[in-house]
């Protein structure tokens, strides 16, 4: 298993219009993510799963901490980066109705990427584009149609035929499927899966649907309030969560069957609402909506504890200790 | 059918169409629905088939460009839409309130809650003497904390999932028998959703509200309603207690859009379904499924299936099912 | 092989033709759009063939005859005639041609400076530079365009150039603000960012992927503007400081008629009217144009 992106401590502020006050979008936060592994990254809206990959793919540069891919310092922002980088690591938006240029062809959307990185014109463009378009399993006549005669679920997959088209290794997926039916989301996940087989890519898999990720990824991370509160593989998260959001998580989600029913947690509901990352409450940010909540989660941050191997939970109910934050900071280097 | 007095909605053949530039999109194509009092029915389908027009057409708010065909719509035994050949009758429903997808963009937001909760208190219920008291009561059956300092917000100070709550306590502040909730839950995030969705199962419950949620999500249907009517392209394809699609789906369709559902358990992703929803323009002159469906055969093409009643209380219209001794079940669900 | 490419070229074609044909739709769904194109159509055809459809077409130059001087209107002089005895439709037919030309050259200057500059300081919003050529831009607003293109042209010499001049350097801030407003909202699009991803060069980001999803409004604007900017340019010529006598020009005409007000009333009535029609003709056309260019059905 070789590490293709490794992300360290990783925070990202933003300022708010108070002088002093930001928006702690992404607080430190730790990951590794595995060649030819698909590593989801799941939360809610205001989580900072999306400001994460944002700063992977260089839209937002790190406020501190350090980005590796392939060993090879990328925390910084999209115009430093030389032209190979951004042609391995590519991304696909979360809504195909904003992501493609209304007033281009679907020729001219998936060129783009091959004039800049591949220095294709004319013909051998045209051939190029038609043999993206055939990876997606879109006919030929795509070409010349513009975005709006397209129906949601096809220009999504003009949108990964150009993330495609440099041929990447790296493409961080922001909630691909999300604005699409069920019915589209399965063809999409499909020939994504499909994808990532024959070409040999790696996925960072942004979403908040957990029965999504059940199904096609290795490892999750759960966001909240900027934090990953627990991270392992997947199927050991989903037979056994640790942690009381991840718990909360599961036990919301509408399902179809007893099975399914069964693996929802009982002991715990729903309540309370995500605070504001501006006011990020003190002590473990979660204690506010946690029903196992104690004296301490209301004053110390929460270490990182290892409770399996691969398996990291930022939680006190999983500490042994009392010092939490002084044990941060260890915990952090033990296993990044 | 036998009782009337139970029949809380009641719509019957309706027919929407709009004229747009190209022609006249044939929406709506015969829809049939009955709610009971105190019941929860879910209309389930996906993007552009229909859900939204239909709940439109109870509520009176169908855009300029609609044209009623065909249909009656009968609520609470009174009727507020009758289409016949010389012209069309429709009046506004009493005691019919609509949750809509967006709170955001429900909830005016240069007013406080309060004065608009007002409005809906003093001209919606009729009520004119503590009017504040009634709208604080409401937003307290929406389970808004500190209801008191919410009447006193504006709508930019509440999250999301408060505006949601915020637009429930207006809908039940008009005292209504009936609430239309158009996917209330699609803006939210999953654990808000929860939370919003026991509250309208519970609300209707201890105040007999029968209520239509629409939703694309077959899993908030099935956790939220006693009844499922499966809309596609315009018409209903399937309907039947929650129960009962989940453990043995007969249309095709359902079949394939609750395959198409990732699981939890973890079994894959399925294949999706082939093809897109029909150009209403031009939709199929037989069952609007068929040139997606596997077992079309010339006469799904040619006419219209009619509902077959499978089981007790569980309708398809799909020929399949035309003979009921023939009825195949397809790999159904087997949980 | 050749099979193959021929086929994408009647594709291309195809798509192409759809796309007019649709455009032409969005606009011909309403009456007014196609009058005002009929009247612009004709507005343009008269002007540039005002030699053969003016009935004295030498009236247009330096032609006195006072023997039928302020004649009201009649079958032979519609319009009637001027103070020197010209025939007023016979001038207005001419006057039609550097009202044209003011709209076109004025339009052919501010809209490429106008939407160059709110492109620039629209995507860089927030840079020094940026802020700096905005506040310039606000500077032009600030002073009312007739106002500022009297002064110019009151400082050069009164010809058709110059008022053009004049008109142009008052305009061009209006189109920098909507490209700069419109720049702003799309800047943050994923599609803007995608190319920014790939490693786009800036300037083609801004010209390429940005400005054409602007050309809706810009040509809408263009269209209205026609009748403002001919508006403008007759403002000028009333106080004399555009085109000089004895080349027909609307404002020149309706000033010089105003003298006989209201014995006289037609020679400076007709040009003024004219003046209106003008405006009316481009601005039904632009609502028109506003249809078939906002997308949606």
């Amino acid at each position: 298993m070789q590490t293709i992106l490794k992300v360290q401590n990783l925070k990202k502020y933003f300022p708010t219009k108070k002088k002093g006050v930001y928006v702690k979008a992404v607080d430190e936060i730790s990951f590794d993510i595995f060649e030819q592994d698909v590593f989801a990254l799941v939360g809610e809206s205001g989580s900072g799963k999306s400001t994460t990959a944002y700063t992977v793919v260089g839209m937002y540069e790190p406020t501190s901490g350090k980005i590796f891919y392939k060993n090879f310092d990328i925390s910084y922002g999209v115009d430093k980066r030389p032209l190979k980088l951004k042609q391995e690591i590519q991304i696909v938006f979360q809504d195909p109705g904003t992501s493609l240029n209304p007033s281009k062809t679907v020729l001219q959307i998936i060129g783009a990427p091959l004039t800049i990185h591949k220095k294709l014109r004319g013909k051998s463009l045209i051939e190029e584009v038609l043999k993206l378009l055939e990876m997606v399993e879109l006919p030929s006549d795509y070409l010349y149609k513009l975005p709006r005669d397209i129906g949601g679920g096809e220009k999504q997959l003009i949108a990964i035929a150009r993330a495609l088209a440099p041929q990447p290794s790296f493409i961080v997926l922001d909630e691909p499927t999300s604005a699409l039916d069920v019915s589209i989301q399965a063809k999409i996940i499909k020939t994504l899966l499909r994808l990532k087989e024959e070409l040999k890519l790696t996925y960072l898999f942004i979403t908040h649907d957990l029965s999504l990720v059940r199904n096609i990824s290795n490892r999750i991370a759960i966001m909240y309030l900027g934090k990953i509160v627990e991270q392992g593989p997947t199927d050991r998260i989903f037979s056994d969560p640790a942690h009381p959001y991840t718990q909360m998580l599961l036990s919301s989600i509408p399902v179809l069957t007893k099975d399914e029913e069964a693996l929802k947690p009982k002991h715990i509901e729903s309540t309370g609402e995500i605070p504001s990352p501006v006011n990020v409450p003190p002590g473990c940010p979660f204690h506010t909506r946690c029903p196992f909540a104690k004296q301490i989660c209301r004053e110390k941050e929460p270490p990182y504890v290892e409770i399996e191997p691969g398996r990291i939970v930022r939680c006190h109910l999983f500490s042994n200790g009392t010092d939490g934050s002084s044990k941060d900071e260890e915990e952090v280097q033990t296993w990044s | 059918m036998d009782n009337f007095d139970n029949i809380a909605l009641k719509i019957e053949n309706l027919r929407v169409y709009y004229k747009v530039y190209k022609g006249v999109l044939k929406v709506l194509d015969g829809i049939n629905i009955e709610v009971m009092k105190g019941e929860r029915v879910a209309l389930v389908g996906e993007t552009g088939c229909g859900k939204t027009t239909t709940l439109k057409s109870v509520m009176g708010i169908l855009a300029k460009n609609a044209i009623l065909t065909s249909g009656k719509i009968t609520v609470m035994g009174e009727k507020i839409l009758e289409v016949d050949e010389e012209r069309i009758f429709q009046k506004r429903p009493k005691g019919v309130a609509m949750v809509f997808q967006d709170p955001t963009a429900a909830l005016n937001p240069v007013f406080t809650i309060g004065e608009q909760l007002d409005l809906v208190v003093r001209y919606a219920a009729g009520v004119t003497t503590n009017v504040k008291e009634h709208a604080i009561n409401a937003l307290k059956l929406a389970r808004l904390p500190d209801a008191s300092r919410i009447y006193t917000n504006y709508p930019f100070q509440l999250s999301g999932g408060m505006r949601q709550r915020v637009c429930i306590a207006m809908a039940l502040a008009a005292n209504p028998n009936i609430i239309l909730a158009d996917e209330p839950t699609t803006n939210l995030d999953v654990t808000i959703q929860d939370q919003v969705l026991k509250l309208l199962k519970r609300l209707s419950t201890e105040k007999e509200l029968a209520m239509i949620l629409v939703t694309h999500s077959l899993g908030v249907a099935r956790e939220t309603c006693d009844r499922i009517y499966v809309m596609y392209a315009g018409t209903i394809v399937e309907y039947a207690s929650s129960e009962h699609i989940f453990k043995n789906p007969l249309h095709p369709y359902t079949q394939r859009l609750i395959a198409s559902i990732p699981r939890l358990t973890g079994e894959g992703i399925a294949e999706g379904i082939k093809g897109r929803i029909p150009d209403y323009l031009n939709p199929p002159k037989g069952c609007r499924f068929a040139p997606r469906c596997e077992f079309a055969t010339e006469k799904c093409f040619n006419s219209k299936p009619p509902l077959y009643e499978v089981e007790k209380g569980h309708f398809v219209a799909c020929f399949l099912y035309e003979k009921k001794s023939e009825v195949t079940h397809p790999n159904a669900d087997n949980s | 092989m050749y099979n193959e490419e021929a086929s994408m070229v009647l594709l291309a074609r195809a798509a192409q033709r759809d796309r007019i044909k649709r455009a032409w739709y969005r606009f011909s769904r309403h009456k007014l759009s196609i009058v005002g194109l009929i009247m612009v159509l004709s507005i343009v055809f008269i002007a540039i063939f005002a030699p053969y459809v003016a009935p004295y077409p030498e009236h247009a130059g330096p032609y006195v005859d006072f023997g039928s001087a302020c004649e009201p209107p009649s079958l032979a002089h519609p319009f009637g005639t001027d103070a020197m005895g010209r025939d007023i439709l016979s001038r207005v037919f001419f006057a039609f041609r550097d009202a044209l030309l003011m709209g076109i050259v004025v339009l052919i200057i501010v809209v490429p400076i106008g939407s160059t500059v709110g492109l620039i300081g629209g995507y860089f919003e927030g840079k020094w530079f940026s802020t700096l050529i905005m506040r310039i831009t606000d500077v032009f607003l600030a002073i009312p365009p007739l106002v500022l293109a009297l002064a110019i042209a009151a400082l050069l010499r009164p010809t058709l150039l110059n008022s053009m001049m004049a008109v142009s350097v008052s305009w061009w801030p209006w189109y920098a603000r909507l490209v700069y407003g419109m720049t702003i909202s799309l800047k943050n699009e994923p599609f803007v960012k995608a190319a920014e991803l790939q490693g786009m060069n800036k300037f083609k980001i801004m010209f390429s992927e940005i400005l054409p999803n602007h050309l809706g409004p810009i040509l809408t604007k263009m269209t209205l503007d026609m009748g403002w900017v001919i508006l403008t340019g007759a403002s000028l010529s009333f106080v004399g400081l555009g085109e000089q006598p004895p080349t027909p020009a609307l404002g020149t005409m309706v000033s010089d008629g105003a003298k006989y007000l209201p014995t006289y009333w037609w020679i400076s009535v007709f040009p003024a009217l004219m003046i209106v029609v003008i405006i009316l003709a481009f601005n039904l056309l632009g609502d028109g144009v506003r249809e078939m260019l906002t997308s949606g059905e």
